[in-house]
């Protein structure tokens, strides 16, 4: 494929290679079309043959039967629960990324003493493992942990926040925006320092208030940064697991049963191995179609500076 | 030329040498075996295997047992890998209810004739050889056991105004108590499993207990058919559903009662070691509950060993000799004394010896013990963990009010009946 590409290269140019630049070009290009394709490639062909296949991870049978497991996905109540729910988290985790992204960049661009601590803590639960902030957050959120007592402190019940499905969803979004925060603070901290100081003088000495400032000069100006926001953000989501696997094992009722948790149930809890891999080819499908949209939109996307 | 033909040599001359040593090192020469175990145990159960295995080495010279562990959550897979690159080790020590789906290998050993020469095949509890037994033959043999019996809360059933030292023996009682503790403490009075996660287990092996208890069964005897939806089956719902709706038992994720925010919880006997020393609670332990014209019930875990036809013939010999020795009585005494796991044997369990053990120094575990001989298997099936997980979802369902007691059983018997069909 490279070496192809290569060659579509030189020959629209008009120009040639010597024959040792091209096989230099190919020994620089082997160790990673090795390693990509023993550890990316091949794994994901034999995923699609799995996916067509019955195996239960122990028996010596491995039974071909073709789209079956497709079909049945077509009707199976958890595949389109999990679909639900990962739309949902997505939504939810990329509204929320954006917004408190652009919110907490903006007071750590605004001149203050201690600016680089404060941007160290928020940047402490990016760097923190995802299973001790799920750990953290689900002793927090326990009925009688700290979120409670300080609900209870202002006079709200305190709600039972994973044993509600649709509680224990918000909470496991809340917890995924909180723990993003600090990078796409950063990212939209970079966007912003990047938006020449000239334009908000040229808006005050017209008159324009602070709201109008945000509204009509960063916000748009910060345009390709959200986009990548957003897609980063949504991507990440649909695959996510590791958080929810701790934070709420999936449940309460399926309530955050994302498609990452149903395919590791299909498969190593339940033993289905084939019908687990055209799950994660449906997770596949969706990531590779936001990435697509990513790619069209991303030419409109472009600053308006540009 | 030269040179490779001298390096050849070299090569040959180091091997002789390494081969040369290795019988100096080892007591015996050309008829030591060497085989391998592998388990997920970790602290002391881990440290009190080794301890069993250097004594087995001790008087078998001529065995070397080479240990490798496994943290648990990777055994499974690991095993599965092994399975397909015959990298299996000789032995195989892992949760009772793998021992189906291992099965499905084709690479385990019979060791029913082993047992019956042992004569532990009259020794060890029945429903744990129900997990390894498929026809004639025994393809695993319980090395330790677990049950499950009524765990609570001393402090708080003393805040409550209760007798801490006189738990409740019946369901209503249970809920009784529930009812009072709840007014006076606030605390929920009893936990149950209200969701599956990502197996179900939780749920369904707890339920079960309530639903043997009621007289009724999981599977029928073959395990091709549910058998759950029975009035047992329908008293043992009710009961959960009157719990969460009535008597404040919490919906939430498990684990309120080992925290000290519930007074009460049905628990394993494996609980009592791990709050041997600095547990958070005072806790005390007794039978079950049961409902009123019911028997009593529990459920059981532990480990199973299995060993592999991928061995070589002497390597079998020895593994199974391994087992046979230490499932013999008086190793099964000094593991369960270490490791506070209960004995699989019958013979030890109701000892003097054994009992006077446990009253001296661990009392906790005397319920436990006491349940072993009402003690059920569960359903000996590659399916189960669909099955189980399937079953506890529909349960969740009736917890949740989002079915009827009827309901629930009846979609979770049509869903169970379908996974039974395809296997």
């Amino acid at each position: 494929m490279a070496l192809l590409s290569l060659h579509r290269g030189y020959r629209r140019r008009g120009r040639r290679y010597p024959r040792e630049e091209i096989l230099t070009a190919a020994l620089f290009l082997t160790p990673a079309v090795v390693i990509l394709g023993a550890f990316v490639i091949y794994p994901i062909g034999s995923a699609a043959y799995l996916s067509l296949t019955e195996w239960s991870g122990f028996g010596t049978v491995q039974e071909f039967i073709g789209l079956d497991n497709y079909r049945r996905l077509l009707h199976d109540g958890e595949v389109g629960n999990s679909l639900l729910v990962t739309v949902l988290y997505g939504t939810g985790v990329t509204i929320g990324s954006c917004v408190t992204g652009l919110g907490l960049a903006i007071l750590l661009d605004a001149p203050m003493r201690g600016r680089t601590i404060y941007r160290t803590i928020y940047f402490f639960p990016v760097v923190t493992s995802a299973v001790a902030v799920a750990v953290l957050w689900r002793d927090l959120l326990d009925p009688a942990g700290f979120v409670g007592a300080a609900l209870e402190r202002v006079g709200i019940d305190n709600p039972n926040w994973l044993g509600n499905r649709w509680l224990a969803l918000t909470a496991l979004t809340l917890v995924t925006v909180w723990k993003n925060l600090g990078f796409n603070a950063v990212l939209y901290l970079t966007a912003l320092q990047a938006i020449p100081a000239g334009l908000y003088e040229a808006g005050r000495l017209d008159g324009a208030s602070s709201y109008q400032l945000l509204r009509r000069i960063t916000v748009p100006l910060l345009a390709p940064m959200t986009f990548f926001v957003s897609v980063q953000a949504l991507v990440t989501s649909f695959q996510s697991f590791d958080l929810v696997y701790v934070l709420t094992n999936g449940g309460p009722l399926g309530g955050t049963d994302v498609l990452g948790m149903l395919t590791y149930r299909t498969s190593f809890r339940l033993g289905e191995f084939g019908y687990g891999a055209s799950i994660a080819f449906v997770t596949l499908a969706l990531v590779l179609g936001v990435t697509l949209v990513q790619w069209r939109v991303s030419g409109s996307g472009r600053s308006p500076l540009q | 030329m030269i040179k490779k033909r001298a390096l050849l040599v070299a090569a040959a001359g180091a091997a002789l040498l390494v081969t040369g040593c290795a019988p100096g090192a080892g007591p015996s020469t050309d008829d030591s075996t060497t085989i391998t175990v592998w388990h997920y145990w970790d602290g002391a159960n881990a440290d009190a295997f080794d301890d069993a295995v250097s004594r087995y080495e001790a008087d078998h010279p001529d065995v070397q047992i080479s240990v490798v562990n496994v943290p648990g959550g990777e055994l499974l897979t690991k095993l599965q890998t092994a399975a397909t690159n015959d990298q299996l080790p000789t032995i195989a020590i892992t949760d009772l209810v793998w021992v189906p789906q291992l099965a499905q290998t084709g690479k385990l050993v019979d060791l029913a004739p082993a047992l019956r020469e042992a004569g532990l095949d009259q020794d060890i509890y029945p429903s744990m050889l129900s997990f390894g037994a498929v026809g004639k033959q025994q393809l695993s043999v319980p090395v330790s056991s677990n049950t499950l019996a009524y765990m609570y809360n001393k402090q708080i059933f003393r805040d409550a105004g209760l007798d801490p030292e006189k738990p409740p023996t019946t369901w209503e009682e249970l809920t009784a108590a529930a009812d009072v503790i709840k007014e006076r403490t606030g605390l929920p009075g009893y936990e149950i499993f209200t969701q599956p996660g990502d197996n179900g287990e939780g749920v369904t092996w707890n339920f079960q207990v309530n639903l043997w208890q009621a007289g009724g069964e999981f599977l029928n005897a073959d395990n091709t058919k549910a058998a759950f939806n029975s009035p047992a089956g329908k008293r043992a719902l009710q009961f959960w559903v009157d719990l969460v709706t009535r008597h404040g038992a919490p919906l939430g994720p498990w684990g309120a009662f080992e925290k000290g925010q519930a007074a009460s919880a049905q628990e394993g006997s494996w609980m009592v070691g791990i709050w041997a020393t600095d547990a958070p609670i005072e806790f005390g332990t007794a039978p079950l509950p049961i409902p009123e014209g019911g028997t009593q019930a529990t459920n059981m875990g532990g480990e199973q060993a299995m060993v592999f036809s991928t061995a070589s013939a002497a390597q079998q010999q020895a593994a199974i000799d391994f087992l046979m020795w230490f499932d013999s009585p008086e190793n099964v005494t000094t593991w369960s004394q270490a490791t506070g796991m209960l004995p699989v044997v019958k013979s030890v369990a109701e000892s003097n010896a054994y009992r006077t053990w446990v009253s001296a120094n661990a009392p906790a575990l005397q319920p436990f013990i006491d349940l072993l001989p009402s003690a059920h298997a569960r359903p000996n099936t590659p399916v189960y963990a669909r099955v189980s997980f399937a079953f506890a979802k529909q349960v969740e369902q009736a917890l949740n009010g989002q079915k009827t007691v009827d309901q629930a059983l009846a979609d979770a018997e049509a869903e169970v009946n379908q996974i039974l069909a395809e296997a």
